[in-house]
């Protein structure tokens, strides 16, 4: 027979392990603050903050495709090629205009690839930018600021009401309207606009 | 409440027994403990204990392997950083994760199949039919949806060969202008041109090109499959480059002589669909049309026959003449009667006892059919003769004649523009006599394999000085043997046209660049053709890039720029729109060959067929050996083709391999065993000097003393040398029996059974159904009289109504609802979208291209020969092919004699008269059941229970059923336990037992670890499948699953998926346009729903009978709710009734399938069935219930 202390022990640290890792090791903690360099210094906060420029103006499929496209390299061309042409920090977006190659852009946001999500359904749905993504205007380099894990989904999609906004606000980030109610907006909107967001599997499971 | 037990419903007497394999059928102990075993796929792989102990070890090996790894791995624990690269400029029309599609043609010898692509991104991944093409219903066959598969084949052509050496297209290029600059001084002299029977104005005009440029070059065409018999007879009937085109949709009574028209690979312009038209009997009483069917094998065309006769293939004439003596007699055509008395036969032959009614019966229904609406198809095989006769059959019977009230002929005369080319032989004979010093072949043939033996193509063709070879597949033993081997394009990275079968100018436009930088046919042709030098062109643009005009004319790739040229002289009116049209479309339309105002000459008739040599039929001591096309390899060219390769062959459900098949009573005479589990028994076959060894699959319906095997198969050569990682080591080589190129049987066949036995992957006794018939089928009498027979007789007669094991109550939240469905089944609560599938038995041909669009769409992986020899195949639609024969007493008698009982002895009574009739059918033996079954298909998928048994045994929720009614499986929570596909009634679930996505299924020879010899069973530690090519072809909206989940039909639930979020995108926009702001915008539940009949299935796009339908069961209007029925559904005051024939298979489970199915109707010909009692124990009881 083990020392009473050894089994308590044993126990106590094999409990906190588990606890940690069920805690810690979560989408919460793992993907939340993933802020990494991107081969071109873009700046959203200069570029969708300062400047105001709509987000659709580059993810322009945002509205008709489930994914929210990165821009060509044309589309940052269209102004820098007026604009700062010669900025060091725009070298590689000449070299891609130049030579055809690609930005290596890294991926910050990325779901399972079982886990089928889709941009178009959600902005059209008056479901806004900011609920996923954050303040992005706000972040020079940006930052994963939700869990994305299936049940931070399934947290709204069971209860949408306080996500849902009028859908000429959907890329306003900015958006908190002195004396709206959201829950009574939501509700109305969820009415009005026959909201019954799926939770079966085969929504965002294929 | 105690439990309820119901058992299994004993089998009840029947007089009809439907088997797939003849194991199944006499119920022999090794298909007892197949079926009996808890998970046969993986017990087999503990066969026995020397196995067992074998695995264990392995497993212990690979176990501390894997460990060890695992260490190393947490090394680097790190979130891996992927990347995101968009264009660098953006490209018209593409939105990244949106599919385009464009329309395109697939060439094909004699003509097209019109298809629309699918691309995502510019990568091609599936092709569909083109429905605004004459010539297609919307359907796509097997071979043409596999070719997707083609163009990523790592092992196609990829580089410029040089006598075996890699060199590259600038030095090919300079080589071609130093040949060309020699070829010139001689005026061409020596040059001769090898084409494939690709019908492209645009390859016609580069061939008149390059003769015009030199002189005394020569243009030869050759197919290794190139049915002659038509085209000499039709000519010499008709006139040069007549051809027939049958109508079936207006034809009554068809007969078929050994032509097999509903198989796919010919492009026979919507023949499925056409036919089926004339025999859908969706209303009880409606028309059929009625089909006869002489053949030696059991083809798709026979399955769908409404009598069958065995004939031999070299024995057609025999029936020929007597069909047209027949006609002749009853319609008093004295030209005919001259005809057919022309023909000098060999003996008599008397198939079967009957034959002299059925043969009367059938002439007879002809005729009283005849003037448009009937005619007789001889197969392609046939010699020219018995076309001829067959011509003069359907003179006599009006069938080039238009019917009263019909718009066209049964059958319709063509006048196709001659494209004048010499044959093989012709070129043989100039290569021996030393005329052709330099030959290019472009073809997709492989002369050095498949050209007949007698002309020693791969002696000759190293003979020739300079061969260049340009083609899509390099690893064939033409282009090995070639001085210089060109790498080809695929059809879907090239430009091109062709004129479809009747005469519509069609595009091939690319899909996506070159991806090896090949140079296509035209191409080629143009660089022969120009007069300057072509070593210093500049590489072809981008294909999308002329469209906007910015590329300089003589930058664009020349085959646009050849196709170009042909298109101006053919369109009318301004060309640039009529050239947007034809590429939006894929036509040009108004163009068809003109229709031939000649007639037939009798005289032409008579010399034809008077000049026949006809043969003896058949015996034991000189068997008959038949060469057939390859189901799924045609002549051998798609051999590299894992999807077809890994399709079971729709009659023998052989896999990856060809076989001899022979029919029941001959297997039982050879002594060889006829219940195939995974070995086979061998054969060795030698004719005409050659001997060949192929595996024996016993196939009920054949000919006696007759063999079929399949060509196309046995390309020779491993690794670099062979035909490719798929293609290497599978089949048999049989074209080295051919002597000629006309030679499609050979008479005289010794056989002998070496005792050996061979692996050979069947997929016949997967998935059974344990007995429980599936089938329903009822003759058109039977139907007029009970239209419901299918679901009032036998056990659904007497099925409790709503009776589940299955409940579903309380398993999901959303009560609300009452009445109807939702008082039962609350988890079905969406009132806009419930999906139901209906397939019509009566349609369906069993062709295998719902399986192989399938595989296409939803990623579904091959596993290779041993896998499927040990139950893994893993097609979501399996296709059961049932044979038919009735039984006393649902028994079968002492010693497996499957005798006609009652029928025997007034056969033999008939038979005495006749006694004397030559042949291999013995009138002393009486004719036995499996000499001569029926053939019946069934594709079986998962049903999508309401009350699904899987759902219930899954301990995590991995299968689960959605609101509007779809079986869901959701991989990533799938733990692999299996428990679902082993409650699945229908056996409908496939297991991934390996990653057989990713890694490569390779046997290994001396491995780096030694552990195993397949890659496979090395699980992590495996290669990862060598080339990412493949992976292009993915579907990006399909998961690709990973070892250890379930999977199995979706419903094509990415396609459902999307079409509801273009709904509820669409209403907004609607709303905008209508000028509602988003404030006061309201959408309904209505809104929400998808317009009718709007979501497609793939298998359903790709049926080319249109035999699956799928859709919305809340939509009354939905082609689904009319057959199927949705009272269930919606209640009985709002529902439309189901169509009478529409039954659910195993309803007494009370798993309420979401698929349910149409039974199937024959038409026999009553005087027939009172003529002959073997077809009416045959056909005229065909019924099944369970």
């Amino acid at each position: 027979m083990l020392p009473l202390w050894v089994i308590v022990g044993v126990l106590t640290i094999g409990g906190m392990v588990t606890a940690g890792v069920t805690y810690y090791f979560t989408p919460k903690y793992t993907r939340v603050g993933y802020t990494p360099s991107q081969p071109v210094a873009f700046s959203h906060r200069i570029h969708a903050g300062q400047l105001g420029m709509d987000c659709r103006y580059c993810h322009s499929f945002v509205e008709e495709s489930g994914h929210a496209n990165v821009p060509a390299t044309q589309t940052c061309w269209n102004c820098h090629q007026h604009v700062k042409k010669d900025s060091p920090n725009l070298a590689k977006v000449v070299e891609s205009i130049e030579t055809g190659e690609a930005i290596p852009w890294v991926k910050v946001h990325q779901v399972p690839d079982y886990a089928y999500f889709d941009h178009s359904v959600h902005v059209n749905r008056g479901v806004s930018c900011v609920d996923c993504h954050g303040r992005v205007d706000e972040m020079t380099k940006v930052s994963h600021d939700q869990p994305m894990s299936m049940s931070w989904c399934l947290d709204c999609h069971r209860a949408p009401e306080q996500k849902l906004r009028p859908l000429d606000q959907v890329t306003n980030l900015g958006w908190n309207p002195e004396n709206v109610d959201r829950q009574a907006l939501g509700e109305r909107l969820k009415k009005a606009w026959n909201i019954h967001p799926p939770e079966s599997c085969g929504a965002c499971h294929r | 409440m105690s439990k309820r037990i119901w058992e299994h419903p004993a089998e009840q007497p029947k007089s009809r027994k439907y088997f797939r394999s003849l194991g199944e059928l006499d119920d022999t102990p090794e298909f007892r403990e197949w079926v009996a075993r808890e998970f046969p796929q993986g017990a087999a792989m503990m066969a026995d204990e020397a196995d067992a102990g074998q695995s264990r070890r392995d497993f212990m090996k690979l176990m501390g392997a894997a460990t060890s790894m695992a260490g190393f791995g947490l090394a680097s624990c790190r979130r891996p950083e992927s990347r995101i690269l968009p264009y660098s400029k953006n490209v018209e029309w593409v939105i990244p994760g949106k599919a385009l599609y464009y329309a395109t043609v697939m060439p094909k010898a004699g003509g097209c199949t019109p298809l629309v692509v699918t691309t995502f991104e510019g990568r091609p991944t599936h092709v569909q039919g083109n429905r605004l093409h004459p010539e297609s219903n919307g359907s796509v066959d097997g071979f043409t949806q596999a070719s997707v598969l083609d163009l990523y084949d790592p092992d196609r052509a990829r580089d410029f060969k040089q006598g075996g050496k890699k060199s590259t297209r600038d030095e090919f290029l300079a080589f071609l202008d130093a040949h060309k600059a020699e070829l010139t001084a001689g005026a061409g002299q020596g040059l001769a041109l090898l084409v494939d029977a690709v019908p492209s104005p645009t390859r016609q005009r580069l061939l008149a090109r390059v003769t015009a440029k030199f002189p005394k070059a020569q243009v030869f065409r050759y197919e290794a499959l190139d049915f002659d018999g038509a085209r000499v007879a039709t000519e010499q009937v008709f006139g040069a480059g007549v051809v027939q085109v049958p109508h079936f949709s207006v034809c009554e009574k068809i007969v078929s002589l050994d032509c097999d028209f509903l198989d796919l690979h010919r492009p026979k312009a919507g023949t499925v669909s056409r036919f089926m038209n004339g025999r859908r009997a969706m209303k009880p009483g409606d028309s059929m049309n009625r089909l006869y069917v002489f053949e030696s094998r059991y083809s798709l065309t026979g399955g769908m026959a409404d009598h069958r006769l065995r004939v031999h293939a070299s024995q057609m004439m025999k029936v020929t003449v007597a069909l047209a003596r027949a006609v002749a007699a009853a319609t008093g055509d004295a030209s005919l009667t001259a005809a057919a008395a022309a023909v000098k036969l060999e003996g008599s032959y008397k198939p079967r006892a009957d034959y002299d009614a059925f043969v009367a019966e059938t002439a007879a229904d002809l005729v009283a059919s005849k003037g448009g609406r009937a005619m007789v198809l001889a197969g392609p095989q046939q010699p020219a003769a018995v076309h001829a006769l067959v011509a003069g059959i359907n003179a006599a019977l009006g069938a080039y004649q238009v019917a009263a009230g019909q718009s066209v002929p049964a059958l319709e005369l063509q006048q196709q523009e001659a494209a004048p080319a010499g044959t093989l032989e012709a070129l043989a004979q100039a290569v021996q006599a030393g005329s052709v010093t330099t030959l290019a072949i472009v073809s997709a043939a492989d002369p050095c394999y498949d050209a007949p033996t007698s002309l020693k193509w791969a002696d000759l063709q190293k003979s020739i000085k300079t061969v260049v070879h340009v083609g899509f597949r390099d690893r064939t033993a033409t282009a090995r043997a070639a001085t210089w081997s060109v790498p080809g394009t695929h059809y879907l990275e090239q430009w091109g046209d062709v004129r479809s079968m009747s005469g519509v100018y069609s595009i091939v436009q690319p899909m996506i660049m070159p991806l090896l930088g090949g140079v296509s046919d035209l191409e080629f042709l143009s660089l022969l053709a120009s007069d300057t030098p072509v070593a210093v062109k500049v590489e072809p643009v981008a294909p999308a890039a002329p469209m906007n005009g910015a590329v300089p004319e003589e930058s664009k790739d020349p085959g646009y720029l050849a196709v170009r040229e042909t298109f101006a002289a053919l369109a009318p009116g301004e060309v640039e729109v009529a050239w947007s049209l034809a590429l939006r479309d894929g036509l040009l339309a108004g163009t068809r060959w003109p229709a031939f105002t000649g007639a037939l000459k009798p005289a032409s008739v008579a010399t034809l067929a008077g000049g026949f040599q006809d043969t003896a039929a058949p015996t034991k001591d000189a068997f008959e050996v038949t060469l057939v096309p390859d189901s799924k390899l045609w002549d051998g060219r798609y051999i590299n083709n894992a999807w077809l390769q890994e399709m079971p062959d729709s009659i023998s459900k052989v896999t990856w391999d060809n076989a001899a098949l022979l029919s029941v009573r001959t297997a039982t005479e050879l002594g060889l065993d006829k219940y195939l589990r995974d070995e086979a028994d061998t054969l060795v076959i030698e004719v005409g000097g050659q001997s060949v060894t192929v595996p024996v699959i016993v196939s009920p319906g054949h000919a006696d003393h007759a063999i079929t095997i399949a060509l196309g198969y046995g390309q020779a050569g491993k690794g670099a040398a062979g035909p490719g990682r798929v293609g290497e080591g599978t089949g048999v080589n049989v074209y080295p029996l051919r002597a000629t190129a006309a030679t499609y049987w050979l008479a005289g066949a010794k056989v002998t059974v070496p005792g050996t036995k061979v692996p050979l992957a069947t997929t016949q006794e997967h998935h059974t159904m344990y007995g429980r018939e599936l089938i329903r089928e009822g003759t058109a009498e039977r139907f007029a009289e009970t239209p419901a027979f299918a679901t009032t007789e036998g056990m659904d007669s007497h099925i409790p109504p709503d009776y589940t094991f299955y409940k579903q109550e309380g398993r999901q939240g959303q009560i609300g609802a009452t009445g109807g469905l939702f008082g039962t089944t609350p988890h079905l609560w969406d009132k806009q979208h419930q999906w139901g599938m209906v397939i019509d038995l009566n349609a369906c041909i069993g062709c295998h291209s719902c399986s192989l669009a399938c595989q296409s769409e939803n990623n579904i992986p091959t596993v290779g020969k041993r896998q499927v020899i040990i139950g893994r195949d893993m097609n979501w639609i399996r296709m059961d092919r049932y044979f038919a024969v009735d039984v006393e007493g649902g028994k079968a008698t002492e010693g497996k004699e499957w005798e006609y009982a009652e029928t025997s002895g007034a056969v033999a009574g008939g038979a005495d008269e006749n006694s004397d009739h030559a042949g291999g059918h013995g009138s002393a033996e009486p004719a036995r059941e499996l000499d001569d079954p029926e053939m019946v298909v069934q594709p079986v998928a998962c049903q999508h229970c309401e009350a699904a048994p899987c759902e219930t045994v899954c301990p995590v929720n991995a299968t689960v059923h959605s609101e509007d009614g779809l079986n869901l499986m959701v991989y990533n929570r799938c733990i692999g336990t299996r428990y679902c596909a082993n409650n699945c009634p229908w056996k409908a679930r496939r297991f991934n037992y390996f990653d057989y996505n990713k890694r490569a299924n390779t046997e290994r020879e001396g491995s780096l670890l030694d552990l195993h010899p397949n890659n496979l069973y090395l699980g992590p530690l495996g290669e990862l499948k060598e080339d990412a090519s493949l992976r292009l072809q993915r579907n990006p909206n399909v998961t690709v699953r990973m070892r250890g989940v379930i999977e199995k039909c979706t419903y094509c639930i990415q396609r459902i998926e999307a079409a509801k979020i273009d709904q509820k995108k669409t209403t907004r926009r609607q709303a905008a346009a209508a000028g509602v702001s988003d404030e006061n915008l309201t959408v309904t539940a209505e809104d929400l729903r998808i317009p009718t009949d709007t979501v497609k299935t793939a298998c359903q796009l790709a049926c080319p009978s249109d035999a699956i339908v799928f859709g919305n069961l809340r939509d009354n209007n939905s082609a689904v709710s009319k057959l199927r029925g949705n009272k269930d559904i919606v209640g009985d005051e709002h529902g439309v009734d189901p169509h009478p024939r529409n039954y659910q298979t195993l309803r007494y489970i009370g798993a309420r399938p979401r698929t349910s199915y149409l039974a199937r109707i024959k038409n026999p010909n009553p005087a027939l069935l009172a003529a002959s009692p073997i077809e009416k124990r045959k056909v005229g009881q065909a019924s099944a219930h369970m």
